[in-house]
């Protein structure tokens, strides 16, 4: 499939619409627990937490002392709660496609501060809701099927045109390709390295590790034979070789099935939902979206019976 | 001429940004907790230099932003313990509790990296690097906050209260075969005490 062809039309809005509602889900998914977190009574307080930082960031608290003097200096937790809920309006603007580009710019620089605010509770979903919404800052998300295309501001058109012409979508979208298939094979290679994942102690390890929403026990009776050292392999040689297989047409789809099986089974074993829906939006955005075909119209296929048959009228 | 190459060199900057920093933090990630798992301090010159760079301003901001300032090894070499944390206070044992599943989930993870980072009291020696001592120092700051928020948060007043550090040790599939009964084994790795200050 030749770049040009990549059907924007559908993984531009995907891409818009699951990120943001990705986004929205993860922050508010512990918001009951938001005062052990962001408050002045937090599990970590905010300056013991900004003191590990290298000071490449602006955190929650450097904006407190920035604020000093004001009412939001004087309460951390409302100042943490009011970066909480505009990031979440700016996400639902990104959602409905509304003022796209600002929505999504704003979007990366509230989630960068709110999770290194608490960057000791980070974990994998922040890193990858990080890099899908980086990415998100150059694609064309506005394009189709959002607010902005009934908009008609010119200088916001002449802008966005621009933009569409120095980042153009189909190399944002072989960017991110790339990305994951390094991901993907870093991440085999580096299991391949351990002595628990030849043998497939690390599954026997993950699945007892009581942090699922499956009780694996009944795994047990598997006890003596191969079966955990197959399910480790295969899992290796999944993500190993998701660089070469995923760029195969014919094998595309294969791998697509079996590495979302595979972060299916993530969230039954570690209960790591969000971390294995961002990575399936990541793999659909970037192996399935692109590359579905347009079924053929009955308009357009009789208007190829016509062709033929004039054709045919002249020779 | 000068029209398409200005064109193009926004997204040539860009993707060069972009794959430096994804290569950058993925190998020098990879290849020290491949080291670190293994115990080696041998490390080759060439990924101490690429590590180097990833700490230059240019690629932390960059990677900052864009996410990339991470590796790829998921569970990678290992899949590690689990790791529990128990605050004692007023002849009380308890831990820290929440709401919901992501609060925990993220504790979990905050307390299983502790794990990696962790000096055993007896395993601290003095071919420890100044690196190394002064983030156990944080650590035990960070242990000491926990500590003193989960007794407020349960209502424990006490003078003297303490944390124990336990790694959660998931038999192995030798040890299950020989012995049917083999369970989860709590191995203390440290503890931590703290007096009446701590509710100051």
């Amino acid at each position: 499939m030749k770049n040009n062809s990549f059907k924007a039309k559908y993984w531009l809005p995907f891409f818009r619409v699951t990120i943001a509602v990705f986004s929205i889900i993860h922050i508010l998914s512990f918001s009951r627990d938001y005062a052990l977190f962001f408050s002045g009574n937090s599990f970590i307080q905010a300056d013991v937490m900004d003191a590990n930082l290298r000071g490449v960031a602006i955190n929650l608290f450097d904006i407190h002392l920035l604020l000093s003097g004001t009412t939001l200096a004087a309460d951390y937790y409302l100042l943490s709660k009011l970066a909480i809920g505009v990031y979440v309006f700016v996400l639902f603007c990104l959602a409905v496609g509304l003022f796209t580009r600002l929505s999504t710019i704003l979007a990366l620089l509230l989630q960068v501060v709110l999770l290194d605010s608490i960057h000791s509770f980070k974990y994998g979903a922040d890193y990858f809701n990080t890099i899908l919404l980086f990415y998100a800052v150059w694609a064309p998300l506005g394009k189709h099927f959002s607010i902005d295309n009934h908009l008609n501001f010119s200088f916001r058109n002449q802008v966005e045109s621009a933009l569409q012409r120095l980042f153009p979508a189909n190399i944002i979208l072989r960017i991110m390709q790339i990305h994951i298939c390094i991901v993907y094979g870093f991440s085999g290679i580096e299991k391949m390295t351990g002595p628990n994942w030849q043998s497939g102690e690390s599954i026997w390890r993950a699945v007892h590790n009581d942090s699922g929403f499956i009780d694996f026990s009944f795994f047990n009776q598997f006890l003596g034979s191969s079966f955990f050292w197959a399910l480790a392999w295969v899992t290796m040689l999944l993500e190993a070789l998701y660089p070469i297989m995923i760029n195969i047409n014919f094998t595309r789809k294969f791998w697509l099935i079996g590495t979302i099986g595979m972060h299916i089974s993530i969230v039954l074993i570690l209960g790591l939902f969000h971390f294995a829906a961002i990575m399936i939006i990541f793999n659909l955005v970037t192996y399935f979206f692109p590359y579905v075909k347009d079924k053929p119209s009955q308009r357009s296929i009789s208007s190829k019976q016509t062709f033929i048959s004039l054709s045919n009228t002249t020779l | 001429m000068y029209n398409k190459i200005f064109w193009r060199l926004p997204v040539v900057i860009l993707i060069t940004l972009q794959l430096s920093s994804i290569l950058i933090h993925a190998l020098s990630s990879g290849y020290f907790t491949y080291q670190k798992y293994n115990n080696s301090h041998d490390h080759h010159p060439l990924m101490v230099y690429l590590s180097e760079i990833g700490q230059t301003k240019v690629i932390e901001i960059f990677g900052k932003i864009s996410g990339t300032d991470c590796g790829y090894g998921f569970f990678a070499p290992n899949v590690r313990s689990n790791g529990i944390l128990i605050v004692e206070g007023a002849g009380k044992k308890t831990t820290p509790l929440f709401q919901t599943h992501e609060a925990q989930l993220r504790f979990d993870g905050f307390v299983g990296d502790l794990i990696n980072d962790i000096i055993p009291e007896k395993a601290s020696s003095n071919q420890d690097s100044l690196t190394t001592k002064l983030q156990d120092r944080y650590n035990q700051l960070l242990l000491k906050n926990i500590t003193l928020s989960t007794l407020q948060e349960q209502g424990i007043e006490c003078d003297n209260a303490s944390l124990t550090y336990a790694a959660l040790n998931v038999p192995s599939i030798e040890e299950s075969q020989l012995l049917s009964n083999a369970e989860i084994e709590v191995i203390p790795m440290r503890k931590l005490t703290f007096r009446k200050e701590i509710n100051k």
